[in-house]
């Protein structure tokens, strides 16, 4: 601990000191966050409970300090040290220190970028993309700051994953035929060998973009994921290829802006040596018109999705919640000692439930909150087509998006009849102050989530309705300089039966374990934030999280939580 | 030009999109959901079996939809139980074949046996009596099985403790064979109870220095049968596979590897233990540490195993049986 300590010192003092010798050479970036929870849980059990907590209080204050150091005009480093202390442990006692961050970034020969160490990746909707399934619809202020500490705290960004390996990227123009072409490369490492059973498991592809002209761009992207051979004892190895090609057409059609665009491609998923092992290979194509009416603010989308039953593909399919995580606060409850069901409450703050990595299999997912496309476009057994809508008054401060989604399996889950789903999206937000005509700030914001999945059969086992909304409010206002009333409601209610899939470790179904619920979720939530500027605040929150599983009343609780944040980024 | 590129992407993309075609994904709702009956009746294959001559019973029925079913069969006189289970449509090998091991101690005796065919969400249950005649041989290389008592070739440290109880018994607990070892006795002031050394010398006509078995670490797995006794104070049995990697035929800590494997008792009644060698780990006060020899795995350098005996000296007393030590290759023992 008090190597670690000096290490720091010393790597803060000379950062500092070369900060101020050279100072446009030496940049300390970073944030700060300090966070104090008191949590109640109210438990609807027909045993009285001794064997539980009821409570918890607690908190921690960290700090992250990165130093992003250029020792030349070409090359960058970054290097984040944590120091996080919990609440109670004082002298040194609690305090532990993590590298968050290292990297290397920089331009070979004015002509190639390279970055080594952390990486955040991204390429597209069906090779490798971080889609945020989970929370469809814009959350009420409060529940929103505490995803914005998730999303801190798993390097979500942009859609991006956070890797460790290498990346480069460099273009090439043409006078002829094509305007350029830009490619990207990465590699990364998923797992590393344990030298006997467990081979080294990397994870790499590319993407090259061909401008052919300021209409007209075409992509190829390849997504791999697969085993060294001979780094472990054994010489079987796991493979997962993803090539796809997409277009991006940019046009007016009578004055109107348009956009066609498309994506198709395929995949193939195999182990070399197992025989048992099934050869998985799929394809799956996704193109799409918009037009857009400038004067009106509005943008129109339609789109056709067709995703095959067995396309895998492990970068754009990995979900950000692992739903077998087991929970932070009050994981056992009730006399029983029973396990806790997640629910919207630990999902909206509970940072420890989500996932850095990449995963081959196929991950859990949680049928209300997203049946219709729990893996984001890449959802494979998905056909049939959608439409979005954008509309923004910015006069008015109103803004307005809608989407819908109707689409159908392709291949039956243990009978020929296919599922039917349907989602719809709305999500609203007002800017009172402008129509108001007030000096200070008042948001107000709505969304819905409506989802129904359905299958008929000619027996009752077959028959599949299941019906949820995820509901949101939110208001943010401004009423004495930099301070906040904040607050809103998150609701999550379902009803009705599925069939939810069980596969093996090669991602084939292999039985069904029926789900039957009646939920109702809910977070009701206010609070007081006073912002020092756009990237620090201060505030004291408080939220009850109520739920009820009227299928089975004794799985009922509710969560109260009182919170005092304070961030800053810098 | 342009033509033929966009023909040679329209043809490859065609060519990708290739799907397999089955009608549906997993088992059939109609199979699982479907009134259960049987197509074929619950049977065995033989009513009496000798497994000492490698004989096996088969059991089989077929329904009428996707079952999850178990058979249990158990021993009238010895009260060994075996579990078959499996969710299928038909009961058949390898599933539901009986090679005379046991899934819950003690072992089966030749006695009559009785396998009960259960069906989950069937009420009724479907017996079928067995003789068996014959009981399976353990196959492997056995480094003590007590039948012989304690080999005057071992050498054993037993604590000058209170009611030390470091004998060979043959009572009501006998698991295995006729014999087991009982370890037990209050030891205040040490962790160590007792120990026995058991040298490579100690086999065959006392001339190899080293056990003998394959090189191939990866195959070889070391077994035991192990009692737990209620007790507030585990036991903790420690294996030390002490190998003669520079072949000098002594193992010498300073030039040699030594393997362990520290195993807590927590347990009640007998369990067999199995582990590979090559998940072992060099233990010193049961934290890993580096080895001295050639830090490989080489099984057929072992040249001498001690077995030790451990609990808390500041609880009280501890007490656990041990028998069926045994090497066994590609596979864990099976009893």
């Amino acid at each position: 601990m008090l190597k670690a300590k000096h290490i720091i010192i010393l790597f803060t003092s000379w950062a500092l000191n070369g900060n101020a010798q050279i100072s446009p050479k030496v940049k300390i970036t970073g944030g700060a966050r300090s966070i104090i929870n008191n949590q109640n849980i109210q438990v609807n059990d027909s045993i009285p409970d001794k064997t539980t907590p009821k409570g918890n209080a607690g908190g921690y204050a960290l700090i992250d300090l990165g130093f992003n150091i250029s020792p030349n005009k070409n090359t960058e480093i970054l290097g984040m040290i944590r120091i996080k202390n919990q609440y109670g442990g004082f002298f040194g006692g609690g305090v532990t220190f993590d590298v968050r961050q290292l990297w290397v970034k920089g331009i070979i020969a004015d002509a190639v970028r390279y970055q080594l160490g952390d990486i955040n990746l991204k390429q597209t909707p069906f090779t490798f993309y971080n889609n945020n399934e989970d929370l469809l619809i814009n959350q009420n202020p409060v529940t929103k700051m505490q995803q914005e500490i998730v999303n801190y705290e798993t390097f979500y960004k942009n859609n991006t994953w956070r890797q460790q390996g290498a990346s480069v990227d460099f273009g090439l123009n043409f006078s002829k035929y094509l305007q350029e072409i830009n490619v990207n490369g990465y590699i990364t490492r998923l797992n590393m060998t344990n030298f006997g059973n467990v081979p080294e498991r990397l994870f790499g592809g590319s993407t090259i973009d061909f401008v052919v002209n300021d209409h007209l761009s075409a992509q190829y992207n390849l997504s791999s994921v697969f085993d060294v051979t001979g780094t472990g004892t054994d010489s079987n190895s796991f493979r997962n290829i993803v090539n796809t090609g997409a277009f991006k057409y940019t046009n007016t059609f009578k004055n109107y802006p348009i956009v066609l665009k498309g994506e198709f491609g395929n995949s193939s998923m195999y182990y070399t040596k197992d025989s048992n092992a099934p050869m998985l290979n799929d394809f799956f194509l996704n193109p799409s018109a918009q037009i857009s009416f400038p004067k009106l603010n509005i943008e129109l989308e339609v789109g056709y999705l067709n995703v095959g039953p067995d396309f895998r593909s492990p970068g754009a399919q990995s979900k950000r919640i692992n739903y077998n995580s087991a929970l932070t606060s009050f994981g056992l409850y009730k006399q029983t000692q029973a396990d806790r069901p997640m629910g919207l409450g630990d999902i909206m703050g509970d940072n420890k439930l989500y996932n850095n990595g990449i995963s081959n299999k196929i991950m859990a997912y949680h049928p209300l909150i997203n049946n219709v496309l729990p893996y984001g476009l890449a959802t494979f057994n998905r056909n049939g087509i959608y439409g979005i809508a954008k509309w923004s008054n910015k006069e008015k401060g109103l803004s307005a998006d809608w989407a819908h989604y109707q689409l159908s399996e392709i291949r039956g889950q243990g009978t020929k009849n296919l599922k039917q789903y349907t989602m719809s999206n709305v999500q609203l937000g007002w800017n009172l102050s402008k129509v108001l005509k007030l000096k200070k700030s008042l948001k107000i914001s709505t969304a819905v989530s409506y989802q129904q999945t359905s299958r008929a059969g000619d027996f009752s086992f077959e028959k599949v309705d299941l019906q949820s909304i995820q509901s949101a409010f939110g208001f943010e206002w401004e009423f004495a300089k930099q301070l906040e009333l904040v607050g809103g409601y998150t609701g999550l209610q379902g009803k009705g039966n599925d069939q939810v899939s069980n596969r093996n470790s090669f991602t084939e179904v292999t039985d069904f374990k029926d789900y039957n619920v009646n939920l109702n979720e809910s977070i009701t939530a206010v609070g007081l934030r006073f912002r020092f500027t756009e990237k620090a605040y201060f505030g004291i929150m408080y939220q009850s999280f109520n739920y009820e599983n009227k299928a089975q009343a004794f799985d009922n609780y509710k969560i109260n939580q009182t919170l005092i944040i304070y961030n800053l980024l810098f | 030009m342009k033509r033929l590129i966009y023909i040679a992407i329209a043809l490859i993309s065609l060519n990708s999109c290739k799907r397999e075609q089955m009608p549906y994904e997993g088992p059939s709702l109609e199979d699982i959901n479907g009134t259960f009956g049987f197509l074929n009746a619950y049977k065995s294959d033989k009513t009496i079996i000798d497994f000492s001559k490698g004989e096996v019973v088969n059991f089989s029925a077929e329904f009428t939809k996707i079952c999850t079913w178990k058979i249990e069969i158990k021993g009238q006189s010895s009260g060994a139980k075996k579990v078959l289970e499996g969710k299928s449509r038909n009961i058949g090998a390898p599933l539901s074949t009986w090679n005379g091991t046991t899934s819950f101690f003690p072992m089966f005796k030749n006695e009559n046996c009785v396998a009960t065919l259960k069906i989950e969400g069937v009420t009724d249950t479907f017996n079928l009596n067995i003789i068996v005649t014959g009981l399976k041989k353990p196959s492997g290389f056995v480094v003590a099985n007590f039948e012989s008592g304690i080999s005057s070739k071992w050498t054993t440290f037993i604590q000058n403790g209170a009611s030390m109880d470091f004998k060979v018994k043959s009572d009501e607990f006998v698991v295995e064979g006729s014999n087991y070892l009982n370890m037990a006795g209050t030891v205040n002031w040490d962790w160590l109870i007792g120990l026995i050394d058991f040298p490579a010398t100690a086999y065959g006509n006392g001339t190899d220095k080293t056990f003998p078995i394959t090189s191939i670490a990866d195959d070889v797995y070391f077994n035991c049968l192990i009692y737990g006794v209620p007790n507030s104070n585990p036991s903790r049995i420690l294996f030390q596979f002490k190998e003669d990697d520079n072949g000098n035929g002594t193992f010498e800590s300073s030039a040699d590897d030594e393997y362990d494997k520290e195993i807590i008792v927590n347990w009640e009644g007998w369990k067999l233990v199995s582990f590979k060698y090559n998940s072992l780990a060099r233990l010193v006060n049961g934290t890993p540490a580096v080895n001295n020899g050639n830090s490989k795995f080489n099984p057929n350098s072992i040249n001498k195993i001690s077995m030790l005996h451990l609990a808390n000296p500041t609880i009280g007393p501890g007490s656990t049986k041990i028998d069926c030590l045994m090497f066994t290759e590609k596979g864990p023992l099976e009893l």
